[in-house]
């Protein structure tokens, strides 16, 4: 295990050596998480996905580090999806096209999308400890 | 009482309840995926449609393995650890004293893989044939993270109790024993609490979903998470009646962060109410003091002129004449003042009374203003504990509602037993048992 690996640097090396995932779609998610981490907004729909595959991933570590009666990584584990969760919320608002606030302010959603963006970053540069055993 | 594959005795009241649970569940998914544009969304390759549903609640062969989901949870209800969850507990020596070796199911080595039915098995004979080779080994098949969460959590239970028996049973001099069994209680109460947390950070998943829900994001993403909230609430009942539905579950209620908030809210409202019983007793004591004299007060304006005018009365019975004979006729004073002394008592009294009745009205208004102010500030004091008692009420019956969601968590189990119906039905039953 190698403890200096961001959250950012562990799962773009899990997206890239997930054999399951095709060429075309790997290669879409590894795009969304290097614009995430340079601080850019992705496109919607890929963001969507990577979002869901990513969820889908946690579940298999949660799955594992339960079995495995792993209290430290089950409380990290629980630190970063309370931190997912508040992503995924400001992800809804940003891309809700029924946020009157957003659409009729482009200010507050250029506001909101930096701190979201900046939220990603924060998460993404963390030091997961111990999950890159799990991925 | 009826005897489950499970083993766990499940009373018919228990049955019923359990049995409208999952189909009220069956019925809120089904619901769910008749919604405009959802029948035929695919979720992990598998479709979803309203018939496959149908028939997954019409088919009481499929049902059952549903509730045997289900009944998985009540091991709670169960006898013992070791007849039940095959928690074996251990005192084996090793070089630096004892270790406690705690055998839960999927270590002992029984299970590993879960046999696979044989494809030559017709479908209607398929459930005999989980009940019958699965049986022993069902607590190894593979299960949604939900489900190993809280089977997990029941497990650590029973350790517990099982650990807190040793230890209560060791011999207080044989220090070794006594510090390995703290420090193994201590270290499962450790991934006890790691569970807990990693279920409320769940719970706060499906509450997002919710909240996006009610922002009516139509997104894909939006309605696979609604979905996800949607089950979790459904299928939350039938886990409302398993992990969190058992008596001796509730006690453990406490140890949920949520649910704890509530005995602490409990706690600080008590508090609350004695800080408040402290401050006010005092003043309530003043104005019972106060209220008292009030009332002796009034009582002498109301009955002062009746006691003036027997005093008043009294004094006809002395006679003024032989006041004036001992006037004239003695020359010694003490006898005159004898003489005179009933009389001058009743007109002190007299004085003193209608002194008394006269400055009673102002004591009284003195008092009143000083048990208003004494009222004021009870009431002030027991206005401010009771919204902070509210406040605490109010938080802990947030709580109890974040706890409640908290039997959501088996959201996942019960999508997924129903998406494997749907998938295949007729082989449902093998995806139940193998994952």
């Amino acid at each position: 295990m190698d403890n200096n690996k961001t959250v950012y640097q562990t799962m773009r090396e899990y997206v890239e050596n997930n054999e399951n995932l095709p060429d075309e779609t790997k290669q879409d998610y590894l795009n969304c998480l290097d614009q995430l981490n340079q601080g850019k907004l992705p496109d919607q729909e890929t963001m969507k996905e990577v979002s869901a595959y990513l969820d889908h991933e946690m579940e298999l570590i949660e799955e594992a580090a339960i079995e495995d009666h792993d209290s430290d990584l089950i409380s990290k584990l629980a630190d970063i999806r309370d931190s997912r969760n508040e992503l995924e919320k400001a992800v809804f608002m940003i891309y809700d096209p029924e946020n009157k606030e957003y659409q009729e302010s482009p200010e507050v959603k250029d506001k909101a999308i930096k701190n979201l963006l900046s939220k990603i970053s924060s998460v993404a540069n963390s030091q997961p400890v111990a999950v890159a055993d799990k991925l | 009482m009826q005897e489950l594959y499970t083993g766990a005795e499940i009373s018919p009241g228990d049955e019923q309840v359990l049995g409208q649970a999952i189909h009220s569940a069956a019925d809120r998914v089904r619901k769910l995926i008749e919604q405009p544009g959802f029948g035929k969304k695919t979720l992990d390759n598998s479709l979803l449609t309203t018939q496959a549903l149908n028939e997954a609640r019409e088919s009481r062969e499929i049902i059952d393995p549903l509730r045997r989901v289900v009944y998985e949870h009540l091991s709670g209800k169960q006898r013992s650890v070791e007849d039940v969850l095959g928690c074996k507990i251990n005192v084996v020596p090793d070089e630096k004293g004892r270790l406690i070796e705690i055998s839960l199911p999927e270590q002992q080595g029984e299970g590993g893989d879960l046999p696979i039915p044989p494809d030559d098995i017709p479908d209607d004979q398929l459930l005999e044939w989980g009940k019958k080779n699965i049986r022993s080994k069902e607590t190894n098949q593979s299960q949604p993270v939900e489900s190993k969460l809280f089977t997990r959590l029941v497990q650590i239970e029973h350790a517990e109790d099982g650990l807190s028996k040793k230890l209560a049973e060791a011999d207080p001099g044989d220090l070794i024993a006594v510090r390995t069994l703290s420090e193994a209680l201590k270290s499962i109460g450790k991934e006890r609490a790691s569970l807990l947390k990693l279920a409320n950070a769940r719970i706060n998943g499906v509450t997002t979903a919710d909240g996006v829900r009610s922002g009516a994001l139509k997104t894909k993403l939006g309605d696979t998470a609604v979905k996800t909230g949607e089950a979790a609430g459904a299928a939350g009942i039938a886990a409302a009646v398993t992990y969190f539905g058992t008596p001796r579950t509730l006690f453990h209620l406490v140890d949920i962060p949520h649910i704890a908030g509530i005995s602490g809210h409990i706690e600080n409202a008590r508090n609350i109410v004695t800080a408040a019983n402290i401050s006010m007793a005092p003043i309530k004591e003043a104005l019972s003091s106060a209220t008292n004299q009030i009332g002796a007060l009034k009582e002498l304006i109301a009955n002062g002129p009746a006691q003036l005018q027997t005093l008043f009365e009294g004094l006809k019975g002395i006679s003024i004449d032989s006041i004036n004979s001992a006037l004239e006729t003695s020359k010694n004073a003490p006898d005159v003042l004898n003489k005179l002394g009933p009389l001058l008592d009743k007109l002190n009294s007299m004085q003193s009374l209608t002194s008394q009745i006269n400055s009673a009205p102002g004591q009284i208004s003195g008092l009143q203003q000083t048990s208003a102010e004494s009222i004021g500030q009870i009431a002030k004091i027991s206005g401010d504990a009771l919204r902070s008692t509210s406040g605490e009420q109010v938080a802990a019956t947030r709580d109890l509602v974040i706890g409640a969601v908290a039997t959501t968590l088996s959201a996942a189990s019960f999508s997924d037993v129903v998406r494997n119906i749907a998938s295949a039905p007729g082989r449902a039953i093998k995806k139940l048992f193998n994952g």
